[in-house]
């Protein structure tokens, strides 16, 4: 979905930053929003940064649709787990393409 | 920056009330105070307590509510089987999935995460569809297990789940659009999905 909508909206990122850390996303509000989920989602201390650099980089009315985002996936990804959905073969091949490694579930 | 420096669209904050109120009313198989006790054997996972002594559900049903909540990625098939009725695992699932997701909302706009209360002593309705069957995953589902269905055996928290979801993302319906901006653009929102999700290890 994320390549869909980018490729629609006509946004040129590297979604492999969002599987490797080290890589650059390519702009600064995708970079501040990573960090952002990075924080809130990995619950490490520097959530206030985090929070601080979305509002700076996008303004504050950002926050609250990307905190409720990740909220919502905290809870699709514990329900689609939890429940035993299977993952679609189609997902599998989509690690390389976010950063993956095979180790860390990019096969293809 | 604090929550109160924030702008909340409305439609989030109404849901996220809903969701409180709905996490607080009787279940389809657990009591308003059972769902309050899951939701909170949840919260305590995550800060590894163990402050609060399972009176009000079984030490079992708490760890399985904790798994849920911290490493649903190792739940396995067993896990169901600690319950009599698969319809109690679901609901189980479906309360900590959403507890969850209020709490990192919350954290996220730098809000406390919100009192839990029974609100109700009722008994639970045993409301459970019928046309619900074991395919692919764990659990029935009423038509092929996916996002929208995995929840699909007890229609209540199938109905929660699509609520919360509405207001904390997109609707099912607006899913389908891909230029849609809902505070945030749909590129951005796919972003914070997926990091999300790559960070729960959760590859769906």
């Amino acid at each position: 979905m994320l390549r869909a909508s980018a490729q629609v909206n006509q946004i040129d990122i590297d979604p492999r930053a969002i599987g490797d850390r080290r890589r650059a996303v390519g702009r600064d509000d995708a970079a501040a929003l990573l960090a952002f989920t990075d924080a809130l989602v990995g619950r490490t201390d520097d959530l206030d940064s985090a929070r601080r650099s979305v509002a700076d980089v996008m303004g504050g009315r950002a926050l609250a649709p990307a905190a409720a985002a990740a909220g919502n996936f905290e809870m699709m990804n514990r329900i689609l787990d939890a429940t035993g959905v299977p993952v679609p073969a189609s997902m599998w091949e989509l690690g390389p393409h976010l950063g993956l490694s095979p180790e860390e579930g990019g096969r293809g | 920056m604090t929550g109160t420096e924030l702008t909340v669209p409305p439609h989030t904050e109404a849901g996220v009330i809903r969701a409180v109120d709905n996490i607080g009313s009787v279940g389809t198989w657990w009591t308003a105070a059972e769902r309050v006790a899951i939701a909170e054997s949840a919260r305590r996972a995550f800060t590894a307590s163990t402050d609060g002594a399972h009176a009000v559900i079984t030490e079992p049903v708490s760890a399985v509510a904790a798994r849920v909540a911290t490493e649903a990625h190792h739940v396995t098939v067993d896990d169901v089987g600690v319950f009599g009725e698969p319809a109690a695992f679901v609901e189980v699932v479906g309360v900590v999935a959403r507890t969850t997701a209020i709490d990192t909302f919350c954290r996220g706009i730098g809000r406390p995460a919100p009192e839990l209360v029974a609100t109700d002593e009722h008994r639970p309705t045993g409301q459970v569809s019928r046309g619900a069957k074991r395919r692919s995953a764990y659990v029935a589902t009423v038509g092929p297990a996916g996002p929208t269905t995995a929840l699909s055996a007890v229609p209540g928290e199938d109905a929660a789940q699509a609520d919360l979801h509405g207001a904390l993302y997109l609707s099912y319906a607006e899913m389908a659009d891909l230029r849609i901006v809902k505070g945030l653009p749909r590129w951005q929102l796919e972003l914070v999905a997926a990091r999300t999700s790559l960070i729960n290890r959760c590859f769906f």
